[in-house]
Formats: C-alpha cells, sequence, structure tokens
C-alpha cells in the first residue's frame, strides 16, 4: 500500500514539474521570439542610420559653393545632394546623390518599404526592407527652425533632420493577451553637414 | 529518494540556467547595438575637436605645419593630428580613438582676412521676425551719423541708418515700441523725413555669412573667452592693441555683468549681458547663435562703431542710457588691427 502511495505522490508531483517546465518552456519560447525580433529591429534601424549617417555628413563634400547649393531635391521623402562620396575621402570630384523610398511591398501581410539609394542617376542600390514602413526628411535652418517649403529654399538648409520608423518584419502574438505585438522604433537624426 | 531530488534539483537548475543564458545573449546584443552607435558618435567628436583645436594651435603658431601630434587625451579617447601642405592651406588629418572604434576627419582650411562687414544701420539686425523690447523706458541715443574714435561727428564717411532691419512688419513693430517710450531718439539716414531712422533692406537672408564671421573672430579670440563665471578685467583692449573678445553663455538663464568696463576691438556675444555702472566699447559688437541678445541697464553705455545681432530677440531692459554712436573709421581701425587672418574650411570629410 505504501508503496503504491508512494508512486501515486511521486507520479503528481513530477506531473506538476512536468507541466512547470513545459510552461517555463513555453514563456521562455515566447520571450525569446519576442526579444530576437526586438533585437533585429534595434540592428536594422542602426544599420539605416548608419547608412544616411554616412552620406548625409558629406552633402556639399568638394562642392564648388560658388555654383550654389549642394541641394538638388529636398522634400519629406526624397534628398538628392551633390558630394564626393567616393571612398577613401573622395575622388576630388561631386557625385549626385539620392536618397528615396520605394513603393509599398507587402511581407507577410504587412507593408514595408525599402530605402533607395542612386548615384549619379544611374547606380541604384537597395538592400531589403529591414522592416522600414516610413521615412521622413525635414529640413532645418541656421536656428533650427523647420524650412516650410525648403525647395525654394535651398541656401537656407543648415541641418537635415531624417525620422526612421521600422516594425519587425515578422510578429507574433503576445503569449499572455494573444494579442499581435505591434512594437516599432522611431529613429531621428539631425546632421550638420559641415560643408553647407 | 534523497538522490533523486538532487538530480531533479540539479536538472532543473540547468535548464533554467540555458534559459536565462539565451534571454542574456539577446540582451548583451542589444546593448552592444547601442553602445556601438554611441562609440561611433563619440570618436567622431573627438576626432572633430581634434581639427578645431588644432586648427586653433596652428593659427597662433605657424611653426606647427608639417608635424604630427600624437596621442592627445579628449573625452576619455584619444587622438592623433597630421598637419600638411602650408599656414596658408592647411589639411588637417585627426585620428581618434575611443575604446576599440577609430574615426578619421580630414579638414582643408585656408587663411582668410577678415574683413570689416557694410553695417546697414549702427543697430544692423540682418534676421526676420524680431521681436524688440525696451521696458524700463532705457534712453536710448540711436546715431547712424558717422563719428570719430572720440564720438564727434564726422563727415569723412557717410551716414547709415540708426537701425537696420530686413522686412516693413519689424520695422512696424519697432517704431510702435519706441513711440512708447519718449527717451527713444533714434538718428541717421531719413531722419530729416521720419520720427525714426530705420532702413528695410527687403527679404535678406545673410545667416550664413554672419555665421561664419563669428566663427572667424572667435578662433582668432584666443584666451579672451568668457563666461557667466569668468572674471573679466576691467579693459578689453586699447586703442594701440584691440583685441577680439568672446562672450560665451549660451544659458539663457545667465547674464554675463560688464560692469565698469572699457574696451576697443571686436566683441562677439552669444547670450544675455547685463551692463551696470559705465560700459564704453570702441569698435563692433557682433550677438550671434543665441536667438536672444538681452542687454540689462542700470548704468550708461556708450558704444562708438556699431552692433550687429543676429539673433531675433533684442531687449533694452532697465533704467540707463545707451549712446550708440556709429563710427566706420572705428570698425575698419580694430578690424584692421586686431583680425588680420582667420582660418576657413573649405571641405570636412569626417
Amino acid at each position: 500500500m505504501s508503496v503504491l502511495l508512494d508512486l501515486m505522490g511521486s507520479t503528481f508531483i513530477g506531473g506538476i514539474l512536468l507541466l512547470l517546465i513545459l510552461k517555463l518552456n513555453l514563456f521562455v519560447t515566447n520571450t525569446s521570439f519576442t526579444s530576437d525580433s526586438e533585437l533585429k529591429l534595434q540592428q536594422s534601424t542602426k544599420t539605416l542610420a548608419d547608412i544616411l549617417n554616412y552620406d548625409l555628413r558629406k552633402i556639399g563634400y568638394n562642392h564648388d559653393k560658388s555654383s550654389g547649393s549642394p541641394f538638388i531635391t529636398v522634400n519629406d521623402s526624397v534628398i538628392e545632394f551633390k558630394a564626393d562620396v567616393v571612398p577613401l575621402y573622395g575622388d576630388g570630384t561631386t557625385e549626385t546623390v539620392k536618397y528615396y523610398v520605394g513603393e509599398s511591398e507587402l511581407i507577410m501581410g504587412q507593408s514595408f518599404r525599402v530605402l533607395k539609394r542612386s548615384v549619379n542617376g544611374t547606380e541604384d542600390m537597395a538592400g531589403p526592407s529591414l522592416g522600414l514602413v516610413k521615412l521622413n526628411f525635414s529640413y532645418l535652418d541656421s536656428v533650427s527652425q523647420t524650412i516650410a517649403d525648403p525647395q525654394s529654399s535651398l541656401s537656407k538648409i543648415n541641418y537635415v533632420k531624417t525620422e526612421l520608423w521600422v516594425e519587425p518584419e515578422i510578429q507574433f502574438d503576445n503569449f499572455t493577451t494573444s494579442v499581435r505585438d505591434s512594437i516599432y522604433t522611431y529613429w531621428e537624426l539631425i546632421i550638420n553637414p559641415r560643408n553647407l | 529518494m534523497g538522490k533523486s531530488s538532487l538530480i531533479i534539483v540539479l536538472g532543473l537548475s540547468v535548464i533554467v540556467a540555458f534559459f536565462i543564458l539565451k534571454l542574456n545573449a539577446n540582451s548583451k546584443e542589444s546593448l552592444s547595438t547601442t553602445i556601438d552607435m554611441y562609440k561611433q558618435t563619440h570618436a567622431r567628436q573627438i576626432a572633430n575637436s581634434g581639427v578645431e583645436i588644432y586648427l586653433d594651435k596652428l593659427y597662433f603658431n605657424p611653426s606647427m605645419i608639417n608635424n604630427t601630434y600624437q596621442n592627445n587625451e579628449l573625452m576619455n579617447g584619444s587622438y592623433d593630428v597630421i598637419l600638411t601642405g602650408s599656414y596658408q592651406n592647411v589639411k588637417v588629418t585627426s585620428t581618434a580613438t575611443f575604446m576599440d572604434i577609430t574615426h578619421t576627419s580630414v579638414v582643408h582650411a585656408s587663411l582668410v582676412d577678415i574683413v570689416a562687414p557694410d553695417m546697414l544701420g549702427v543697430l544692423y539686425l540682418p534676421t526676420s521676425a524680431i521681436v524688440w523690447s525696451n521696458t524700463g523706458n532705457a534712453t536710448l541715443n540711436i546715431n547712424g551719423h558717422n563719428h570719430d574714435w572720440d564720438g564727434f561727428l564726422d563727415s569723412s564717411f557717410a551716414s547709415t541708418y540708426g537701425i537696420y532691419v530686413n522686412n516693413q512688419t519689424d520695422k512696424t513693430q519697432i517704431v510702435s515700441k519706441l513711440a512708447k517710450n519718449k527717451n527713444a531718439f533714434i538718428y541717421g539716414l531719413g531722419d530729416d523725413i521720419e520720427p525714426y531712422s530705420i532702413g528695410v533692406g527687403g527679404i535678406v537672408y545673410e545667416n550664413e555669412k554672419w555665421k561664419l564671421l563669428s566663427e572667424l573672430l572667435a578662433s582668432a579670440a584666443g584666451s579672451n573667452v568668457f563666461d557667466s563665471k569668468s572674471k573679466i578685467p576691467i579693459i578689453l583692449g586699447t586703442k594701440e592693441e584691440p583685441i577680439v573678445a568672446v562672450i560665451n553663455e549660451p544659458d539663457p538663464t545667465k547674464s554675463v555683468s560688464l560692469n565698469n568696463l572699457e574696451g576697443s576691438g571686436i566683441l562677439v556675444v552669444n547670450g544675455s549681458i547685463s551692463i551696470a555702472g559705465n560700459f564704453k566699447w570702441h569698435g563692433l559688437i557682433l550677438a550671434y547663435k543665441d536667438s536672444k541678445m538681452a542687454i540689462q541697464l542700470t548704468g550708461q553705455a556708450t558704444i562708438i562703431g556699431a552692433i550687429l545681432a543676429t539673433g531675433n530677440t533684442i531687449e533694452f531692459l532697465g533704467q540707463g542710457t545707451v549712446d550708440l554712436k556709429y563710427s566706420k573709421q572705428t570698425i575698419q581701425y580694430v578690424f584692421n588691427q586686431a583680425t588680420p587672418l582667420g582660418y576657413k574650411i573649405t571641405s570636412w570629410w569626417e
């Protein structure tokens, strides 16, 4: 009888432990997915910011100021400018560099944009979307006031402000609430190109 | 039973430890992404600061050209600087290291003459949307007719306006404020037609020009840089040796006191100044960068030369007196004597 009680008791305790481990595993797996997703989101955003940061800091580099502003097209979704962006430290001639976002693409039911870069109008470069959903450029004057119509005031531009909204390409249901997570990252860069 | 419990506890501990390690790895990686960005930014700032520091040093010591200066410490990092080319046209290569990140900035700069600006008004406000305030009925004697060094009228140079602004809206605002002050006297071009000599220059956006001038002047100031904590000498430059002095107090809650001070040269102001007792300045006062120039008056301020304010707020507070007399020869003289040359950046790779 005592052996039977021992067996029943240990089976009961073992079952509880097993359930706890299963639950813990489920929780950790879910947390791990979310954590991976957040990490990827952060790394993708930093990659996009690094790409923009590298080129926007060179606006006007080796550009002849007497020929006018290095900016060509400036609006909230496109920035086109002259700069010598050839690594390393330029080659003495300026290129026309353009950043813009492509049309929306559906990835797993979500709409993403791709950041595109062209040099001299021919070398279109684009990578994966990296979860970019929105990109916004704005332009500030020397006292950090936003210029309402930058295209007609190119010489007033002193700072370029870039805003990025990035979401995970794969989103998961929240383990606790069962609602799809809607995390996103907002990254803001204000760059003062030294060659203006 | 005891052995079984031990096995279960140890087994569970291993499983939990594995989960924690996995989660911790992501957390560490995430932190590393943020720190990388910080390190890159910090290294770039050190490299850029190195360029400016060594351009300043070279300006005062031409023998430093074509040399390498290594292991300069700054902001918990270090930088090496190579100065090549000539004193007139220098290439500065600054390589900074912060933790394990390296950043190189390459800058070309040329020596240029700093020339005195053409003052369209003795109080020249080349900006838009000016907020003018003269509370307390401070006495304003602003005179755009030319004067000599000693402040006597002198017809050897043409007159200019008392105040010069960019647009009619600003002029209207200033006139309405001045009209409430019975102690405001604004003379100069046009004072025979209108009660106040105020010129309007249409839409002239020249901030870049003033910014460049301010930076060149600031680089020529050497050690004459003061803030609200500084003990400012009562003599800042003389007629024989006019100087460039910079007052830099970006904190809007603080004001730099210029009490019983006399000086000659170019006074570059970023921030608020208060004048008590007597203040006398020969040359140009250039207020830049900060959007507000507040002059708190409790004494007598005499300026022979001109004031150029590129911010958009001008305040004359208190009960004192301002005598602002235009003097083209004084401005030209202090520019010739105090600012022979300055470095102008021609290209900057970062």
